[in-house]
Protein backbone atom coordinates (compact mmCIF):
# COMPACT_ATOMS: atom_id res chain seq x y z
CA UNK A 1 0.00 0.00 0.00
CA UNK A 2 2.86 2.38 0.84
CA UNK A 3 4.32 2.18 -2.62
CA UNK A 4 1.22 3.77 -4.13
CA UNK A 5 1.84 7.31 -5.30
CA UNK A 6 -1.72 7.84 -6.54
CA UNK A 7 -4.69 6.06 -5.10
CA UNK A 8 -8.27 7.00 -5.82
CA UNK A 9 -11.19 5.55 -3.97
CA UNK A 10 -14.61 5.50 -5.63
CA UNK A 11 -13.71 8.69 -7.45
CA UNK A 12 -16.83 10.10 -9.06
CA UNK A 13 -17.55 13.21 -11.07
CA UNK A 14 -20.99 14.33 -12.13
CA UNK A 15 -21.55 17.22 -14.54
CA UNK A 16 -25.22 18.11 -14.32
CA UNK A 17 -27.06 14.94 -15.29
CA UNK A 18 -24.02 13.22 -16.74
CA UNK A 19 -21.76 10.97 -14.70
CA UNK A 20 -18.36 11.53 -16.31
CA UNK A 21 -16.37 9.36 -13.90
CA UNK A 22 -17.99 6.48 -12.04
CA UNK A 23 -16.47 5.17 -8.80
CA UNK A 24 -12.99 4.83 -10.22
CA UNK A 25 -10.22 3.19 -8.18
CA UNK A 26 -6.84 3.92 -9.72
CA UNK A 27 -3.61 2.63 -8.18
CA UNK A 28 -0.36 4.11 -9.47
CA UNK A 29 2.76 2.51 -8.03
CA UNK A 30 5.99 4.33 -7.25
CA UNK A 31 8.54 4.39 -10.05
CA UNK A 32 6.13 2.94 -12.63
CA UNK A 33 4.55 4.36 -15.76
CA UNK A 34 0.80 4.01 -15.57
CA UNK A 35 -1.06 4.39 -18.85
CA UNK A 36 -4.65 5.49 -18.68
CA UNK A 37 -6.15 4.30 -21.91
CA UNK A 38 -9.54 5.26 -23.24
CA UNK A 39 -11.40 6.79 -26.12
CA UNK A 40 -11.88 10.56 -26.35
CA UNK A 41 -14.42 11.59 -23.71
CA UNK A 42 -13.94 8.41 -21.67
CA UNK A 43 -13.09 10.40 -18.52
CA UNK A 44 -9.26 10.32 -18.53
CA UNK A 45 -8.79 14.08 -18.34
CA UNK A 46 -11.51 14.44 -15.70
CA UNK A 47 -9.74 11.89 -13.48
CA UNK A 48 -6.45 13.76 -13.90
CA UNK A 49 -8.14 17.09 -13.20
CA UNK A 50 -9.64 15.72 -10.00
CA UNK A 51 -6.27 14.31 -8.94
CA UNK A 52 -4.73 17.74 -9.50
CA UNK A 53 -7.55 19.63 -7.81
CA UNK A 54 -8.49 21.43 -11.03
CA UNK A 55 -12.06 20.28 -10.79
CA UNK A 56 -14.13 19.43 -7.75
CA UNK A 57 -14.70 15.83 -6.73
CA UNK A 58 -18.38 14.86 -6.59
CA UNK A 59 -17.66 11.89 -4.32
CA UNK A 60 -14.80 9.61 -3.38
CA UNK A 61 -11.26 10.61 -2.54
CA UNK A 62 -7.79 11.02 -3.96
CA UNK A 63 -4.64 10.10 -2.08
CA UNK A 64 -1.28 11.32 -3.34
CA UNK A 65 1.92 10.04 -1.74
CA UNK A 66 -0.26 8.31 0.85
CA UNK A 67 -2.10 11.46 1.91
CA UNK A 68 -5.57 12.73 1.18
CA UNK A 69 -5.16 15.83 -0.99
CA UNK A 70 -7.82 17.88 0.79
CA UNK A 71 -6.02 20.63 2.72
CA UNK A 72 -2.59 19.26 1.71
CA UNK A 73 -2.43 20.88 -1.73
CA UNK A 74 0.36 23.29 -0.82
CA UNK A 75 2.59 20.42 0.32
CA UNK A 76 1.66 17.83 -2.27
CA UNK A 77 1.32 19.68 -5.57
CA UNK A 78 4.88 21.08 -5.70
CA UNK A 79 5.97 17.42 -5.94
CA UNK A 80 4.03 17.03 -9.19
CA UNK A 81 4.64 18.13 -12.75
CA UNK A 82 1.65 18.10 -15.06
CA UNK A 83 0.24 18.82 -18.47
CA UNK A 84 -3.54 18.80 -18.73
CA UNK A 85 -5.13 19.05 -22.17
CA UNK A 86 -3.18 21.63 -24.18
CA UNK A 87 -0.17 23.20 -22.45
CA UNK A 88 -1.09 26.64 -21.07
CA UNK A 89 1.39 29.43 -21.75
CA UNK A 90 1.34 33.17 -22.46
CA UNK A 91 1.31 33.72 -26.25
CA UNK A 92 2.95 37.15 -26.01
CA UNK A 93 6.08 35.70 -24.38
CA UNK A 94 8.87 33.44 -25.63
CA UNK A 95 9.25 29.88 -24.39
CA UNK A 96 12.10 30.88 -22.09
CA UNK A 97 10.15 33.84 -20.68
CA UNK A 98 7.18 31.58 -20.03
CA UNK A 99 9.28 29.01 -18.20
CA UNK A 100 11.04 31.73 -16.21
CA UNK A 101 7.66 32.92 -14.90
CA UNK A 102 6.61 29.44 -13.79
CA UNK A 103 10.07 28.70 -12.35
CA UNK A 104 9.86 31.87 -10.27
CA UNK A 105 6.35 31.09 -9.04
CA UNK A 106 7.42 27.55 -8.14
CA UNK A 107 10.46 28.87 -6.35
CA UNK A 108 12.70 26.58 -8.40
CA UNK A 109 16.07 26.80 -6.71
CA UNK A 110 18.38 25.69 -9.54
CA UNK A 111 19.39 28.73 -11.61
CA UNK A 112 19.84 26.64 -14.75
CA UNK A 113 16.50 24.81 -14.38
CA UNK A 114 14.89 26.57 -17.35
CA UNK A 115 17.89 26.01 -19.61
CA UNK A 116 18.16 22.34 -18.64
CA UNK A 117 14.45 21.69 -19.13
CA UNK A 118 14.52 23.28 -22.57
CA UNK A 119 17.60 21.26 -23.53
CA UNK A 120 15.91 18.03 -22.46
CA UNK A 121 12.94 18.61 -24.76
CA UNK A 122 15.10 19.98 -27.58
CA UNK A 123 13.93 23.60 -27.54
CA UNK A 124 16.35 26.53 -27.79
CA UNK A 125 17.12 28.63 -24.71
CA UNK A 126 16.62 32.41 -24.97
CA UNK A 127 15.05 32.03 -28.39
CA UNK A 128 13.16 35.10 -29.64
CA UNK A 129 10.24 33.14 -31.06
CA UNK A 130 6.98 33.91 -29.27
CA UNK A 131 4.84 31.05 -27.93
CA UNK A 132 2.02 32.15 -30.26
CA UNK A 133 4.28 31.25 -33.21
CA UNK A 134 5.10 27.77 -31.88
CA UNK A 135 3.93 24.66 -33.71
CA UNK A 136 1.74 22.19 -31.82
CA UNK A 137 4.74 19.92 -31.31
CA UNK A 138 6.84 22.77 -29.89
CA UNK A 139 3.99 23.75 -27.55
CA UNK A 140 3.80 20.18 -26.33
CA UNK A 141 7.56 20.06 -25.77
CA UNK A 142 7.42 23.31 -23.82
CA UNK A 143 4.61 21.82 -21.73
CA UNK A 144 6.79 18.83 -20.92
CA UNK A 145 9.72 21.14 -20.11
CA UNK A 146 7.50 23.04 -17.68
CA UNK A 147 6.30 19.81 -16.10
CA UNK A 148 9.82 18.46 -15.46
CA UNK A 149 11.59 21.75 -14.71
CA UNK A 150 11.35 21.44 -10.92
CA UNK A 151 12.37 17.77 -10.90
CA UNK A 152 9.04 16.44 -9.61
CA UNK A 153 8.54 12.97 -8.16
CA UNK A 154 5.31 12.46 -10.04
CA UNK A 155 4.44 13.42 -13.60
CA UNK A 156 0.82 13.59 -14.72
CA UNK A 157 0.71 13.92 -18.48
CA UNK A 158 -2.56 14.17 -20.36
CA UNK A 159 -2.02 13.13 -23.99
CA UNK A 160 1.56 14.50 -24.02
CA UNK A 161 2.43 13.22 -27.49
CA UNK A 162 -0.44 15.00 -29.24
CA UNK A 163 0.95 16.95 -32.16
CA UNK A 164 4.43 15.48 -31.99
CA UNK A 165 6.05 14.05 -35.11
CA UNK A 166 7.12 10.37 -35.05
CA UNK A 167 10.72 11.22 -34.13
CA UNK A 168 9.49 13.57 -31.42
CA UNK A 169 7.20 10.84 -30.07
CA UNK A 170 10.10 8.38 -29.92
CA UNK A 171 12.32 10.96 -28.19
CA UNK A 172 9.70 11.80 -25.57
CA UNK A 173 8.94 8.10 -25.05
CA UNK A 174 12.63 7.37 -24.46
CA UNK A 175 12.89 10.38 -22.16
CA UNK A 176 9.88 9.29 -20.07
CA UNK A 177 11.19 5.73 -19.88
CA UNK A 178 14.58 7.00 -18.68
CA UNK A 179 12.89 9.23 -16.12
CA UNK A 180 11.02 6.26 -14.75
CA UNK A 181 13.72 3.58 -14.97
CA UNK A 182 16.83 5.59 -14.13
CA UNK A 183 15.48 8.26 -11.85
CA UNK A 184 12.58 6.43 -10.27
CA UNK A 185 9.93 8.96 -11.28
CA UNK A 186 6.32 7.91 -11.26
CA UNK A 187 4.36 8.79 -14.37
CA UNK A 188 0.64 8.80 -14.99
CA UNK A 189 0.06 9.23 -18.69
CA UNK A 190 -3.19 9.25 -20.59
CA UNK A 191 -3.63 8.50 -24.23
CA UNK A 192 -6.10 7.25 -26.75
CA UNK A 193 -3.23 5.85 -28.81
CA UNK A 194 -3.03 2.16 -27.98
CA UNK A 195 0.38 1.54 -29.48
CA UNK A 196 1.89 4.32 -27.42
CA UNK A 197 0.56 2.96 -24.14
CA UNK A 198 1.66 -0.50 -25.23
CA UNK A 199 5.23 0.72 -25.79
CA UNK A 200 5.48 2.99 -22.78
CA UNK A 201 3.40 1.82 -19.85
CA UNK A 202 4.30 -0.65 -17.11
CA UNK A 203 0.74 -0.67 -15.82
CA UNK A 204 -2.48 0.07 -17.56
CA UNK A 205 -5.95 1.27 -16.69
CA UNK A 206 -8.61 0.96 -19.36
CA UNK A 207 -11.36 3.49 -18.98
CA UNK A 208 -14.59 3.50 -20.92
CA UNK A 209 -17.58 5.80 -20.44
CA UNK A 210 -16.33 6.81 -17.00
CA UNK A 211 -15.76 3.25 -15.76
CA UNK A 212 -12.34 1.78 -15.10
CA UNK A 213 -12.87 -1.57 -16.79
CA UNK A 214 -9.44 -3.05 -16.23
CA UNK A 215 -6.36 -2.27 -14.20
CA UNK A 216 -3.31 -4.49 -14.40
CA UNK A 217 0.34 -4.58 -15.28
CA UNK A 218 1.17 -4.75 -18.96
CA UNK A 219 2.95 -8.06 -18.34
CA UNK A 220 -0.20 -9.59 -16.86
CA UNK A 221 -2.24 -8.22 -19.70
CA UNK A 222 0.11 -9.68 -22.29
CA UNK A 223 -0.15 -13.07 -20.57
CA UNK A 224 -3.91 -12.75 -20.57
CA UNK A 225 -4.06 -11.91 -24.25
CA UNK A 226 -5.05 -15.02 -26.07
CA UNK A 227 -3.76 -16.61 -29.20
CA UNK A 228 -6.35 -17.17 -31.89
CA UNK A 229 -6.73 -18.46 -35.44
CA UNK A 230 -7.85 -15.85 -37.89
CA UNK A 231 -9.97 -17.06 -40.78
CA UNK A 232 -10.69 -14.92 -43.82
CA UNK A 233 -13.60 -16.65 -45.56
CA UNK A 234 -16.26 -15.94 -48.18
CA UNK A 235 -19.09 -15.94 -45.61
CA UNK A 236 -18.64 -15.86 -41.87
CA UNK A 237 -22.34 -16.58 -41.28
CA UNK A 238 -22.15 -19.90 -43.11
CA UNK A 239 -18.75 -20.63 -41.60
CA UNK A 240 -20.14 -20.08 -38.10
CA UNK A 241 -23.02 -22.48 -38.81
CA UNK A 242 -20.60 -25.15 -40.03
CA UNK A 243 -18.37 -24.55 -37.00
CA UNK A 244 -21.33 -25.03 -34.65
CA UNK A 245 -22.30 -28.25 -36.43
CA UNK A 246 -18.83 -29.80 -36.68
CA UNK A 247 -17.16 -28.54 -33.50
CA UNK A 248 -19.96 -27.54 -31.11
CA UNK A 249 -18.84 -25.44 -28.15
CA UNK A 250 -15.83 -23.93 -29.89
CA UNK A 251 -15.08 -20.35 -28.85
CA UNK A 252 -15.12 -17.99 -31.80
CA UNK A 253 -15.92 -14.39 -32.72
CA UNK A 254 -17.15 -12.91 -35.97
CA UNK A 255 -15.38 -9.68 -36.91
CA UNK A 256 -17.30 -8.90 -40.10
CA UNK A 257 -18.80 -10.67 -43.13
CA UNK A 258 -15.44 -12.18 -44.05
CA UNK A 259 -13.28 -12.34 -40.94
CA UNK A 260 -13.71 -14.54 -37.90
CA UNK A 261 -11.49 -15.63 -35.02
CA UNK A 262 -11.34 -19.02 -33.36
CA UNK A 263 -9.95 -18.87 -29.84
CA UNK A 264 -9.86 -22.62 -29.21
CA UNK A 265 -6.23 -23.45 -30.06
CA UNK A 266 -6.72 -27.22 -29.54
CA UNK A 267 -9.04 -27.42 -32.49
CA UNK A 268 -7.96 -29.49 -35.51
CA UNK A 269 -7.40 -26.73 -38.07
CA UNK A 270 -7.13 -29.09 -41.04
CA UNK A 271 -10.55 -30.48 -40.12
CA UNK A 272 -12.02 -26.93 -39.92
CA UNK A 273 -10.46 -26.02 -43.25
CA UNK A 274 -11.79 -29.15 -44.87
CA UNK A 275 -15.28 -28.58 -43.41
CA UNK A 276 -15.37 -25.03 -44.76
CA UNK A 277 -14.19 -26.08 -48.23
CA UNK A 278 -16.56 -29.03 -48.54
CA UNK A 279 -19.42 -26.67 -47.70
CA UNK A 280 -18.40 -24.30 -50.49
CA UNK A 281 -16.94 -21.65 -48.23
CA UNK A 282 -13.94 -19.95 -49.79
CA UNK A 283 -11.00 -19.89 -47.34
CA UNK A 284 -8.63 -17.07 -48.30
CA UNK A 285 -6.48 -16.96 -45.17
CA UNK A 286 -5.97 -18.86 -41.95
CA UNK A 287 -3.24 -17.84 -39.56
CA UNK A 288 -2.33 -18.06 -35.89
CA UNK A 289 -2.27 -14.60 -34.26
CA UNK A 290 -1.67 -13.03 -30.85
CA UNK A 291 -4.40 -10.80 -29.54
CA UNK A 292 -3.14 -7.21 -29.48
CA UNK A 293 -3.93 -4.53 -26.92
CA UNK A 294 -6.36 -3.11 -29.44
CA UNK A 295 -8.13 -6.47 -29.67
CA UNK A 296 -8.29 -6.64 -25.91
CA UNK A 297 -9.56 -3.09 -25.73
CA UNK A 298 -12.30 -3.88 -28.24
CA UNK A 299 -13.18 -7.02 -26.36
CA UNK A 300 -13.64 -5.43 -22.97
CA UNK A 301 -15.27 -2.22 -24.16
CA UNK A 302 -17.52 -4.09 -26.55
CA UNK A 303 -16.66 -1.46 -29.10
CA UNK A 304 -15.20 -1.19 -32.53
CA UNK A 305 -11.83 0.20 -31.57
CA UNK A 306 -10.30 3.26 -30.02
CA UNK A 307 -9.27 5.83 -32.58
CA UNK B 1 3.59 38.22 -3.21
CA UNK B 2 6.62 40.04 -4.63
CA UNK B 3 7.27 37.05 -6.89
CA UNK B 4 3.65 37.16 -8.01
CA UNK B 5 3.93 40.86 -8.82
CA UNK B 6 7.12 40.36 -10.76
CA UNK B 7 5.46 37.54 -12.71
CA UNK B 8 2.41 39.73 -13.41
CA UNK B 9 4.62 42.46 -14.83
CA UNK B 10 6.39 39.90 -17.04
CA UNK B 11 3.04 38.60 -18.28
CA UNK B 12 1.99 42.01 -19.61
CA UNK B 13 5.15 42.33 -21.70
CA UNK B 14 4.21 43.01 -25.35
CA UNK B 15 0.53 43.49 -24.42
CA UNK B 16 -0.35 46.04 -27.10
CA UNK B 17 -3.21 47.81 -25.32
CA UNK B 18 -1.23 48.31 -22.11
CA UNK B 19 1.83 49.48 -24.06
CA UNK B 20 -0.36 51.89 -25.97
CA UNK B 21 -1.91 53.41 -22.84
CA UNK B 22 1.50 53.72 -21.15
CA UNK B 23 2.83 55.42 -24.27
CA UNK B 24 -0.24 57.69 -24.43
CA UNK B 25 0.27 58.69 -20.80
CA UNK B 26 3.93 59.50 -21.49
CA UNK B 27 3.16 61.52 -24.62
CA UNK B 28 0.35 63.43 -22.94
CA UNK B 29 2.56 66.48 -22.17
CA UNK B 30 2.98 67.42 -25.81
CA UNK B 31 -0.63 68.21 -26.86
CA UNK B 32 -1.51 69.61 -23.44
CA UNK B 33 1.45 71.98 -23.50
CA UNK B 34 0.38 73.16 -26.94
CA UNK B 35 -3.22 73.71 -25.73
CA UNK B 36 -2.07 75.65 -22.68
CA UNK B 37 0.40 77.86 -24.55
CA UNK B 38 -1.91 78.62 -27.48
CA UNK B 39 -5.19 79.11 -25.64
CA UNK B 40 -3.56 80.97 -22.73
CA UNK B 41 -5.66 78.84 -20.40
CA UNK B 42 -5.59 79.13 -16.68
CA UNK B 43 -3.64 76.14 -15.33
CA UNK B 44 -6.28 75.31 -12.72
CA UNK B 45 -8.98 75.16 -15.41
CA UNK B 46 -6.92 72.72 -17.40
CA UNK B 47 -6.22 70.68 -14.28
CA UNK B 48 -9.95 70.51 -13.55
CA UNK B 49 -10.62 69.42 -17.13
CA UNK B 50 -7.99 66.65 -16.89
CA UNK B 51 -9.26 65.52 -13.48
CA UNK B 52 -12.92 65.41 -14.48
CA UNK B 53 -12.63 63.79 -17.87
CA UNK B 54 -9.31 62.01 -17.55
CA UNK B 55 -9.72 60.62 -14.04
CA UNK B 56 -13.48 60.09 -13.81
CA UNK B 57 -14.23 58.98 -17.36
CA UNK B 58 -11.17 57.75 -19.26
CA UNK B 59 -9.16 56.20 -16.42
CA UNK B 60 -11.92 53.83 -15.15
CA UNK B 61 -12.57 52.61 -18.70
CA UNK B 62 -8.84 52.01 -19.28
CA UNK B 63 -8.57 50.19 -15.94
CA UNK B 64 -11.64 48.09 -16.79
CA UNK B 65 -10.13 47.06 -20.12
CA UNK B 66 -6.80 46.21 -18.46
CA UNK B 67 -8.60 44.15 -15.79
CA UNK B 68 -10.42 42.29 -18.55
CA UNK B 69 -7.11 41.60 -20.35
CA UNK B 70 -5.38 40.43 -17.17
CA UNK B 71 -8.07 37.96 -16.16
CA UNK B 72 -8.98 36.73 -19.59
CA UNK B 73 -5.36 36.00 -20.53
CA UNK B 74 -5.22 33.27 -17.86
CA UNK B 75 -8.42 31.66 -19.01
CA UNK B 76 -7.96 31.99 -22.74
CA UNK B 77 -4.43 30.59 -22.77
CA UNK B 78 -5.06 27.82 -20.24
CA UNK B 79 -2.43 29.26 -17.91
CA UNK B 80 -4.86 29.21 -14.98
CA UNK B 81 -4.53 25.40 -15.09
CA UNK B 82 -0.74 25.61 -15.11
CA UNK B 83 -0.79 28.10 -12.23
CA UNK B 84 -3.29 26.04 -10.23
CA UNK B 85 -1.07 22.96 -10.46
CA UNK B 86 2.00 24.82 -9.07
CA UNK B 87 -0.12 25.64 -6.91
CA UNK B 88 -0.68 29.42 -6.96
CA UNK B 89 -3.61 30.34 -4.69
CA UNK B 90 -6.30 32.20 -6.59
CA UNK B 91 -6.52 34.96 -3.99
CA UNK B 92 -2.82 35.67 -4.49
CA UNK B 93 -3.27 35.77 -8.24
CA UNK B 94 -6.23 38.11 -7.84
CA UNK B 95 -4.27 40.27 -5.38
CA UNK B 96 -1.29 40.56 -7.74
CA UNK B 97 -3.53 41.59 -10.62
CA UNK B 98 -5.33 44.18 -8.50
CA UNK B 99 -1.98 45.63 -7.35
CA UNK B 100 -0.87 45.87 -11.00
CA UNK B 101 -4.09 47.78 -11.75
CA UNK B 102 -3.38 50.16 -8.84
CA UNK B 103 0.22 50.69 -10.00
CA UNK B 104 -0.93 51.45 -13.55
CA UNK B 105 -3.65 53.78 -12.20
CA UNK B 106 -1.05 55.71 -10.23
CA UNK B 107 1.24 55.84 -13.26
CA UNK B 108 -1.53 57.13 -15.55
CA UNK B 109 -2.75 59.63 -12.94
CA UNK B 110 0.64 61.09 -12.13
CA UNK B 111 1.59 61.13 -15.83
CA UNK B 112 -1.58 63.04 -16.70
CA UNK B 113 -1.08 65.64 -13.98
CA UNK B 114 2.65 65.80 -14.76
CA UNK B 115 1.68 66.53 -18.34
CA UNK B 116 -0.49 69.48 -17.38
CA UNK B 117 2.26 70.73 -15.10
CA UNK B 118 4.74 70.86 -17.97
CA UNK B 119 2.19 72.99 -19.85
CA UNK B 120 1.68 75.10 -16.74
CA UNK B 121 5.43 75.74 -16.44
CA UNK B 122 5.40 77.23 -19.94
CA UNK B 123 2.58 79.64 -19.09
CA UNK B 124 3.95 80.36 -15.64
CA UNK B 125 0.52 79.95 -14.01
CA UNK B 126 1.37 76.84 -12.02
CA UNK B 127 1.47 76.81 -8.24
CA UNK B 128 1.35 74.29 -5.36
CA UNK B 129 3.09 71.53 -7.32
CA UNK B 130 3.58 69.12 -4.37
CA UNK B 131 -0.07 69.51 -3.30
CA UNK B 132 -1.32 68.89 -6.82
CA UNK B 133 0.88 65.84 -7.19
CA UNK B 134 -0.38 64.54 -3.84
CA UNK B 135 -3.99 65.10 -4.98
CA UNK B 136 -3.35 63.29 -8.28
CA UNK B 137 -1.71 60.39 -6.46
CA UNK B 138 -4.60 60.08 -3.97
CA UNK B 139 -7.17 60.45 -6.74
CA UNK B 140 -5.50 57.69 -8.78
CA UNK B 141 -5.65 55.31 -5.80
CA UNK B 142 -9.26 56.24 -5.08
CA UNK B 143 -10.31 55.93 -8.72
CA UNK B 144 -8.74 52.44 -8.79
CA UNK B 145 -10.66 51.60 -5.59
CA UNK B 146 -13.90 52.89 -7.12
CA UNK B 147 -13.13 50.74 -10.17
CA UNK B 148 -13.04 47.50 -8.14
CA UNK B 149 -16.62 46.58 -9.21
CA UNK B 150 -15.22 46.41 -12.77
CA UNK B 151 -12.55 44.00 -11.57
CA UNK B 152 -15.31 41.86 -10.07
CA UNK B 153 -17.01 41.94 -13.49
CA UNK B 154 -13.73 40.92 -15.15
CA UNK B 155 -13.47 37.96 -12.75
CA UNK B 156 -17.09 36.87 -13.24
CA UNK B 157 -16.98 37.19 -17.02
CA UNK B 158 -13.34 36.14 -17.48
CA UNK B 159 -14.24 33.78 -20.31
CA UNK B 160 -15.68 36.72 -22.22
CA UNK B 161 -13.70 39.71 -23.44
CA UNK B 162 -16.39 42.12 -24.61
CA UNK B 163 -18.84 41.75 -21.71
CA UNK B 164 -16.54 43.00 -18.90
CA UNK B 165 -15.35 45.86 -21.14
CA UNK B 166 -18.95 46.76 -21.88
CA UNK B 167 -19.71 46.67 -18.14
CA UNK B 168 -16.73 48.99 -17.53
CA UNK B 169 -17.81 51.48 -20.18
CA UNK B 170 -21.41 51.51 -18.92
CA UNK B 171 -20.26 51.83 -15.31
CA UNK B 172 -17.84 54.68 -16.03
CA UNK B 173 -20.14 56.61 -18.41
CA UNK B 174 -23.22 56.17 -16.18
CA UNK B 175 -21.26 57.22 -13.05
CA UNK B 176 -19.91 60.23 -14.92
CA UNK B 177 -23.40 61.18 -16.11
CA UNK B 178 -24.79 60.84 -12.56
CA UNK B 179 -21.99 63.14 -11.39
CA UNK B 180 -22.46 65.91 -13.96
CA UNK B 181 -26.25 65.76 -13.40
CA UNK B 182 -25.61 66.07 -9.64
CA UNK B 183 -27.62 62.89 -8.96
CA UNK B 184 -27.30 61.20 -5.60
CA UNK B 185 -26.77 57.69 -6.94
CA UNK B 186 -24.54 55.62 -4.59
CA UNK B 187 -22.17 54.47 -7.35
CA UNK B 188 -18.55 54.42 -6.07
CA UNK B 189 -17.25 56.71 -8.83
CA UNK B 190 -20.10 59.19 -8.25
CA UNK B 191 -19.47 59.15 -4.50
CA UNK B 192 -15.81 59.90 -5.16
CA UNK B 193 -16.73 62.72 -7.51
CA UNK B 194 -19.01 64.22 -4.86
CA UNK B 195 -16.32 64.31 -2.21
CA UNK B 196 -13.46 65.36 -4.47
CA UNK B 197 -15.20 68.22 -6.28
CA UNK B 198 -13.95 70.91 -3.84
CA UNK B 199 -10.36 69.76 -4.50
CA UNK B 200 -10.50 69.62 -8.25
CA UNK B 201 -12.69 72.59 -9.14
CA UNK B 202 -11.01 75.64 -10.65
CA UNK B 203 -13.63 77.96 -9.08
CA UNK B 204 -14.15 76.98 -5.42
CA UNK B 205 -15.71 80.38 -4.65
CA UNK B 206 -18.36 79.93 -7.34
CA UNK B 207 -19.10 76.41 -6.17
CA UNK B 208 -19.82 77.66 -2.64
CA UNK B 209 -22.37 80.07 -4.04
CA UNK B 210 -24.47 77.42 -5.76
CA UNK B 211 -26.73 75.82 -3.20
CA UNK B 212 -27.56 72.56 -5.00
CA UNK B 213 -23.86 71.88 -5.58
CA UNK B 214 -23.20 72.58 -1.92
CA UNK B 215 -25.89 70.09 -0.94
CA UNK B 216 -24.60 67.52 -3.39
CA UNK B 217 -20.97 67.55 -2.20
CA UNK B 218 -20.11 64.95 0.44
CA UNK B 219 -17.57 65.10 3.26
CA UNK B 220 -14.30 63.33 2.42
CA UNK B 221 -13.80 60.94 5.32
CA UNK B 222 -17.18 59.09 5.31
CA UNK B 223 -17.00 58.96 1.54
CA UNK B 224 -13.59 57.31 1.54
CA UNK B 225 -14.80 54.88 4.21
CA UNK B 226 -17.77 53.96 2.01
CA UNK B 227 -15.41 53.44 -0.94
CA UNK B 228 -13.13 51.19 1.10
CA UNK B 229 -16.19 49.23 2.29
CA UNK B 230 -17.51 48.77 -1.23
CA UNK B 231 -14.03 47.89 -2.49
CA UNK B 232 -13.60 45.27 0.24
CA UNK B 233 -16.94 43.67 -0.61
CA UNK B 234 -15.94 43.59 -4.30
CA UNK B 235 -12.58 42.01 -3.50
CA UNK B 236 -14.03 39.36 -1.17
CA UNK B 237 -16.70 38.53 -3.74
CA UNK B 238 -14.12 38.40 -6.55
CA UNK B 239 -11.81 36.15 -4.50
CA UNK B 240 -14.70 33.80 -3.70
CA UNK B 241 -15.86 33.59 -7.31
CA UNK B 242 -12.30 33.24 -8.63
CA UNK B 243 -11.57 30.40 -6.19
CA UNK B 244 -14.73 28.56 -7.14
CA UNK B 245 -14.19 28.79 -10.89
CA UNK B 246 -13.10 25.48 -12.39
CA UNK B 247 -10.57 25.31 -15.19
Amino acid sequence: MNDLVIRTENLTKVYGEQEAVKSVNVHVKKGRIYGLLGRNGAGKTTIMKMVLGLTSITSGEVQLFGKNIRGQEKRIYPRIGAIIETPGFYPNLTGTENLEIFAKLRGTSRPDAVKNALEVVGLPYKDKKLFSKYSLGMKQRLGIANAIMHDPELLILDEPINGLDPIGIAEIRKFLQDLSKERGKTILISSHILSEIDLLADDIGIIHEGNLLEESSMDELRKKNQKYVLFRVSSTATAARILEQKCGGVKYRIEDDNVMRIYDMDIDLSMVNQAFITNNIGVYESSVCDESLEDYFKEITGGVGIA
Amino acid sequence: MLKMLEAEFKKIKRQKFILLTVLAACLFPIPLTIVIVHSKLNYDTLLMFVMEFGFFLVLPIVLGIIASILFRMENENGTLKTLSVIPVPRWKLLGAKVIIIYILAIFYGVAAIGATMIGGLFTGTISDIPLKLAISLSMSVLIATASLPMIAAAVVFQKNFILPILCSVIYAVASFAFSVMLLKVPAPLTLLFRCSLPFITANPERMEMVENVQNWVLPVFPCILSLIGMGTVCMVLSAYIYRKQEV
